[in-house]
C-alpha cells in the first residue's frame, strides 16, 4: 500500500494502517531524534510523540511534503524543544549539561568507546543545536541542502555556512580518532 | 590555509560550485598537499557521520505509540491512571510506616496482643468505672 492509501485508511480509524506507517518510518525518525538528543530515554519519548502528533494531524496532512519529510520536521522541532528544556533544567540546577553529561571521552571513558558509532554520536552531542540540526539532517538523514533548508525554514546560505562550521567543530573533536576509525 | 578556499572546499561537498569557483579550488588543491589532506579528512569525517546515522528505537515501538494514542482517546481513564500513579508511592510508603509502627509497638509492650500493637492504653477496672459510681458501690 502507498503512504497516501495508508494515511487515508488510518484517518478512517484503521489502526493497522497507522502501525504500518510507524514501522515504515520509525528508523528515519529514530535517526533524526537520536542524532539530535543522543541515545537516551527522552529520545524514545520524543520519537513516540512525533508519531502521536502526526496521528493527531492526519486529517490536516495535505501531502505537500512527503510523509518522511513531514515526520522529520515534527521530529526535529520536538527535539529542539527537548534541548531547550534540557538547557532550562541545567540553568535551574546551575549545571552545564553539555560538558558533564555528554563528555566525549576522557581516558577512562575512552576504553568504553570502542564503537565508532557511539563516538560520532557523542561528538555530535557537543555541537550547538543550530549546527547539530543541519549536520543531522544533511549528513545522517541524507537530505539535500535545499531539503534541509526547507525543513528548518532557513535560507540555503545559512544551512551551508552552519554545515561547514558544524563539520569544522566535529573535525576538531574527532581529529585524534580520524586516523584510527575505519 | 586560505579561509575562502576552505569555505569552497566544504561547499564542494554539498553543492555544485560555479565553474570559476571549481577551477579556483582545483588549482588550490593541485598546489597544496595540506589542502588535499584536509579534503581527505573532511571526506572521512562525512563518511563516519553517514555510517553512524542508522538508528532504531527499542522493540515494540509501534505498539507503544498505538497504546499512547488509545490512552489519549480516553481522557477519564488517563486521569484515573495519573491519580493512581501519583498516589501509589504514597500508599506504599504509608503501609510500610504502618507496619513499622505496629512492630515497634509490639516490641515495646509485654503484652503481645492486637491492642498493644495498636498502642491502646491498658485500662484497669477502676479506671474504666465512673469514680462517682465507684463511691456508690463502696
Amino acid at each position: 500500500m502507498t503512504d497516501e492509501e495508508l494515511i487515508q485508511a488510518a484517518s478512517e480509524g484503521d489502526e493497522n494502517a497507522f502501525k504500518t506507517l510507524i514501522q515504515r518510518y520509525q528508523a528515519r525518525v529514530a535517526t533524526t531524534v537520536k542524532g539530535m538528543l543522543g541515545n537516551c530515554p527522552e529520545a524514545e519519548d520524543v520519537g513516540q510523540e512525533t508519531f502521536i502528533r502526526f496521528y493527531n494531524n492526519l486529517t490536516n496532512f495535505r501531502g505537500d511534503a512527503s510523509v518522511g519529510t513531514y515526520l522529520t520536521r515534527i521530529a526535529i522541532n520536538l527535539s529542539l524543544n527537548e534541548l531547550k528544556r534540557r538547557k532550562r533544567k541545567s540553568l535551574i540546577f546551575f549545571r552545564k549539561l553539555s560538558d558533564e553529561d555528554f563528555e566525549i571521552a576522557d581516558e577512562k571513558a575512552g576504553s568504553d568507546l570502542n564503537d565508532n558509532k557511539e563516538l560520532v554520536q557523542r561528538a555530535i552531542q557537543k555541537l550547538e543545536p543550530k549546527f547539530r540540526s543541519v549536520v543531522v539532517l544533511r549528513l545522517m538523514d541524507g537530505y539535500s541542502t535545499a531539503e534541509t533548508a526547507e525543513i528548518l525554514k532557513l535560507p540555503l546560505g545559512t544551512v551551508l555556512s552552519r554545515l561547514a562550521r558544524g563539520q569544522q567543530k566535529l573535525k576538531e573533536i574527532l581529529l585524534p580518532y580520524l586516523g584510527d576509525l575505519k | 590555509m586560505n579561509k575562502k578556499i576552505i569555505e569552497l572546499l566544504y561547499r564542494s561537498f554539498d553543492e555544485e560550485l560555479a565553474p570559476a569557483e571549481q577551477q579556483r579550488l582545483e588549482q588550490a588543491l593541485a598546489a597544496s598537499t595540506e589542502l588535499r589532506a584536509e579534503k581527505h579528512r573532511i571526506a572521512q569525517l562525512r563518511g563516519m557521520i553517514s555510517e553512524s546515522g542508522q538508528q532504531s528505537f527499542r522493540p515494540f515501538f509501534a505498539e507503544k505509540v498505538l497504546r499512547r494514542i488509545r490512552e489519549q482517546d480516553r481522557p477519564a481513564e488517563r486521569f484515573f491512571d495519573t491519580l493512581v500513579a501519583v498516589f501509589r508511592p504514597v500508599a506504599i510508603a504509608a503501609a510500610f510506616l504502618f507496619l513499622v509502627l505496629l512492630t515497634y509497638n509490639l516490641f515495646q509492650s509485654d503484652d503481645k496482643t492486637l491492642a498493644s500493637a495498636f498502642a491502646e492504653p491498658e485500662i484497669k477496672l477502676e479506671q474504666a468505672l465512673d469514680p462517682t459510681l465507684a463511691l456508690v458501690m463502696e
